[in-house]
């Protein structure tokens, strides 16, 4: 295994409401390699999105990151200076968001929004900016990227602008690009082939994808490791073929038994019973003790070990 | 591109409070919403949540109309009895607010003012809300040409200047002491129809009228049983507001002699009088320029109090 | 004729609708069509799933259904048709469930007076009788009585569906729609949901015209599918043979455009490379991005059968039609009844429909 281009200790993300505090993430650490695609798959609510968001820096002014450390590429994006961060922003670790349409400034080009992140970070020339954009088009096969830089968002489908969102993240050679539910607003095949350019540019690139989904499906499609988050911890997490196959952690078991496939029809599908908590209600030391099958005592008091079942498989539960 | 960094002026300032050190240790108040999870989306509001306003406009307000309560049974002196005697008091204690140079106890005048401005104005705003419902709701709901047409009959009455439908109403009908109603009517019917029309327009295409509609709900239970109470609020907001403008409309048409009529005391009246008489007796127009100040504020604080708590 | 009896829960036939764009000061009137002459049928007790992904106008033929939005041909719902029928009449027939639970209920009425709304609507029972309706259907769906006095934002969204599920079936409707049902839920919460639907049509008589972009749900839940691409239905079938053996180059180009969590070999024969071409608007509408596509295409085909010539004689002695022996095989399966044939139960039909002049084998 290469290095680490992200490592993350024990974060806890708190959100300050009417003068108390809640956890919507509670002390999580995973790792991303370079080069690597790694995704982080859960219901609304986990703390996905709002990981992804402490990552870029992007939180709101009354929810904030209280513990732990987030290493990007050596540098601890807690203490650095806000002038390195934002030089980190969008050229080193970049993201892109679900709504393409509200995301794309709808009064600018396409190739100047585009080239825009060349201009914040670092000196680039008028034309080096130009070729730059160019390519990042063309790498995510926009048709005829010459016409495209000239047109308007909504000059495009969701398909296209999302592509042009794509070419915002990489155009400055990322090591580190997060895609918060890149695909969930796009048509079946359109998200097809979404998810093939992410690949692709992985593969041509180098440059890690954190994705985040709460589509298994769309994790099974692209990513080698998956996390499983529920109610602001990590539960399980290991390689995707793993996890999917053989599921530990009775959520993920749940989950995966909630998708309807084609070898399950007519039965019904194993729901997990209740609902998923929200992040203003008092939760076990293992979030899922409630809804759990196997729950016994010990998942009310003590937060579960962290446990190796083989290799990258790891398991937060205290049921064997 | 995100707007996770966009603050709005209450979180600057709350920010630089913060900062400096001047607001020390006071936690964000924000309010109740929250997304698809559960999980809360904040927004915060500003220093108060509406609750202060509220208690303030209550007080306020509550002291004025108790005082026109009382005036129906009690006044401190008589509303009507001249007292050359005693004329021209400057306020003492027997006369909180002095007398006017008729020797009538100003402050009795400004209680029973208070009575009759407050039900002018609240019958007014009343009836005008509950004519504009009926409007806005059906003009909104049906749209096309009875909506264009209402519209712009509504457009023409707004841009006529409000005293001349007074004066038109006072010639037309007779001078009596509540011929100031229906032209303050008909002053309020646009705003709040407006009010009203764009409520239901919002609400028309909202997918639980869809369903209601599905569920095969007549086009009148929807607007007065779905789309009116889900209006209200806003409306609500607006009516108070609407009422502090009429006290004021009031007071203004009374001050042109075009109101109430003397000797039945009104705000605007008295003050008209005050200002004939303002150097020999000055403080003859503390009493009504105090209570309409009052009851405007206490108003108005009522208002955004309702629109804290329930509009954002 | 007697809704009772009647077999066709709903019979589309041949319906258009076009979207007329009025445009403004810069662009020009255009009117768009949204449905293609679409024809369809779902007998009783039915679990007919809608496919397609969006603009393919499988929303607008809900909304067709329900006589929400104006059309052109004919939709007869339980043998009753919009135009002749009043709107109390017509919709104790079709109810609907949407797909964003929230914004589909009334946030200032409780969800017992929700429920008790349909009743209300058409004036049944009295005020105790609607309050004990509306508790038997919440415990129905699956929610404690207690909730009948909340109000809608101190549910879940999966809570919040039920109830809307719940409030559909308060008239007995014989058909329900569900548009995009699930797809605003969280994975877990969907598949209750879905479940819910399962248990409910065993217990209650009604047919469902579920519509959906998620091909793999609607197989799971129906008994036949049809697939639309802009505003034409371009394959329709039982759901075995259409999910195992689609023959529309559009069907097959969805079934692999699906992430799967399982891995699956025969999936991957139907990989496609993107193809573009001019769109031709006589022609077939998927004309520009097939892969198959040749000159005849040009022109637009019809809804045809495609099943094979020789039945399978263990289900020809069970009574079920096939291509050969119906006696409106050909080229409009929709307008026939099949009303002699069918047994007690719900009828299974067998067809296969495609909507290709050269379907892939």
């Amino acid at each position: 295994m290469s290095e680490n281009i992200l490592e993350v200790q024990h974060m806890t993300i708190t959100l300050y409401e009417n003068g108390t505090s809640y956890k919507m993430v509670n002390r999580i650490s995973f790792t991303v390699c370079k080069g690597e695609i790694v995704g982080i798959v859960g219901e609304s609510g986990c703390g996905k999105s709002m990981t992804a968001l402490a990552l870029q820096d992007l939180l709101k002014n009354h929810i904030k990151v209280t513990e732990g450390s987030m290493i990007f590429d050596g540098k601890d994006l807690r203490t650095i200076s806000a002038a390195e961060r934002r030089q980190i922003n969008g050229s080193d670790m970049t993201m892109i968001f679900q709504e393409p349409m509200t995301s794309l400034n709808p009064l600018h080009r396409i190739g100047d929004q585009v080239g825009e992140v060349l201009l914040l970070h670092g000196h680039h020339s008028e034309a080096e900016i130009r070729e730059r954009t160019l390519e990042a088009l063309q790498m995510v096969e926009l048709p005829d990227p010459e016409k495209a830089m000239r047109m308007y968002p909504h000059e495009l489908s969701g398909g296209m602008r999302q592509r042009v969102m794509i070419a915002m993240g990489i155009i400055a050679r990322p090591k580190l690009l997060i895609a918060d539910e890149p695909t969930t607003a796009l048509d079946v095949t359109t998200q097809a082939h979404v998810l093939e350019l992410l690949k692709r540019i992985n593969q041509q690139t180098g440059t890690a994808i954190l994705l985040i989904s709460h589509d298994l499906g769309v994790i099974n499609k692209i990513c080698s490791r998956v996390l499983v988050m529920y109610a602001g911890k990590i539960v399980e997490q290991g390689r995707t073929e793993d996890i999917l196959k053989n599921p530990v952690h009775p959520y993920t078991k749940g989950l995966i038994a909630s998708i309807p496939t084609r070898r399950m029809k007519g039965a019904p599908l194993a729901s997990i019973p209740g609902r998923v908590p929200p992040v203003t209600e008092e939760k076990p030391p293992c979030p899922f003790a409630s809804r759990c099958d196997k729950g016994t005592k010990e998942c009310f008091t003590e937060y579960p070990a962290r446990r190796t079942i083989s290799g990258d498989h790891i398991l937060w539960c205290h049921m064997p | 591109m995100m707007n996770a960094g966009n603050m709005n002026a209450a979180e600057a300032g709350a920010a630089v409070g913060a900062k400096t050190g001047i607001i020390k240790k006071k936690p964000f108040r924000i309010s109740r919403k929250k997304d698809k999870g559960g999980a809360p989306v904040s927004v915060v509001s500003g220093w108060t949540t509406g609750d202060t306003e509220l208690k303030v406009g209550f007080v306020l307000v509550g002291i004025i109309i108790a005082l026109g309560i009382l005036s129906i049974f009690y006044t401190p002196f008589d509303v009507y009895e001249m007292n050359t005697a005693v004329r021209s008091q400057p306020p003492s204690l027997t006369h909180f607010f002095g007398t006017d140079n008729f020797g009538r106890d100003i402050f009795s005048r400004a209680m029973v003012g208070a009575r009759f401005t407050l039900l002018v104005s609240g019958s007014t705003v009343i009836a005008a809300a509950g004519i504009s419902i009926v409007l806005g709701l059906v003009c909104g709901y049906a749209g096309g040409l009875l909506d264009e047409v209402v519209m712009r009959v509504i457009d023409a009455i707004n841009s006529f200047p409000s005293i001349l439908i007074a004066l038109v109403m006072v010639s037309v009908l007779n001078y009596g002491k509540l011929t100031i109603i229906p032209a303050l009517i008909i002053m309020f019917i646009p705003s709040f129809t407006r009010i009203v029309r764009t409520g239901t327009l919002q609400y028309k295409n909202a997918d639980f009228v869809l369903s209601n509609k599905v569920f095969g709900d007549s086009d009148l239970r929807i607007l007065f049983i779905h789309i009116l109470p889900n209006i209200y609020p806003l409306l609500l907001s607006s009516i108070v507001i609407g009422l502090s403008n009429a006290i004021l409309a009031e007071s203004s048409m009374s001050y042109l002699g075009l109101g109430i009529q003397p000797p039945i005391p009104s705000w605007g009246r008295m003050l008209k009088e005050a200002q004939d008489i303002l150097f020999s007796t000055p403080w003859a127009a503390l009493a009504p320029g105090l209570m309409i100040v009052l009851t405007i504020v206490g108003l108005n604080c009522i208002g955004e109090g309702i629109r804290k708590k329930y509009l954002s | 004729m007697d809704n009772k009896k009647c077999e066709e829960i709903l019979e589309i036939s041949h319906v258009t609708n076009r979207y007329r764009d009025s445009g403004g000061l810069f662009s020009k009137a255009k009117t768009t069509r949204v449905l293609n002459d679409v024809s369809l049928t779902i007998h009783r007790d039915e679990l007919f799933g809608l496919v397609g992904e969006s603009g393919c106008g499988k929303s607008t033929l809900g909304k067709a259904v329900l006589g929400l939005i104006p059309y052109e041909g004919e939709i007869r719902v339980a043998g009753l048709e919009h135009a002749g029928s009043s709107r109390r009449e017509f919709t104790s027939n079709v109810q609907a469930v949407f797909q964003d639970p929230l914004s589909s209920l009334n946030p200032r009425r409780t969800i017992a007076k929700t429920l008790e709304e349909p009743l209300l609507a058409h004036g049944i029972g009295t005020k105790e009788s609607r309050r004990q309706k509306a508790l038997e259907m919440l415990e129905l769906v699956g929610l404690d009585a207690t909730y009948a006095d909340r109000l809608p934002r101190d549910l879940s969204g999966g809570q919040r569906q039920r109830v809307c599920i719940g409030a559909a079936l308060m008239l007995d409707p014989d058909l329900v729609i569900a548009d995009e049902a699930t797809s605003a839920l969280d994975v877990s919460v969907g598949a209750q949901i879905l479940n819910l639907f399962q248990e409910i049509h065993e217990r209650k008589d009604f047919a469902m015209l579920f519509i959906s972009h998620n091909l793999n749900v609607v197989y799971y839940l129906c008994d036949r599918i049809a697939v639309m691409y802009r505003g034409s239905i371009v394959e329709q079938g039982d759901a075995e043979s259409l999910y195992n053996n689609p023959r529309h180059p559009y069907t097959r180009m969805l079934l692999s455009a699906i992430p799967e969590i399982e891995e699956s070999d025969e999936l991957s024969q139907y990989s496609f490379e993107q193809t573009r071409r001019e769109a031709v608007p006589e022609g077939c509408d998927f004309y520009h991005r097939c892969p198959y596509a040749t000159e005849a295409c040009k022109t637009r085909p019809g809804l045809e059968d495609c099943l094979d010539a020789d039945p399978d004689p263990a289900k020809e002695a069970a009574g079920q039609g096939t291509a050969a022996g119906r006696p409106d095989a050909g080229r409009d399966p929709a307008a026939g009844g099949s009303g002699p044939e069918t047994t007690a139960a719900a009828p299974v039909v067998r067809e296969h429909l495609v909507r290709c002049w050269n379907p892939v084998k």
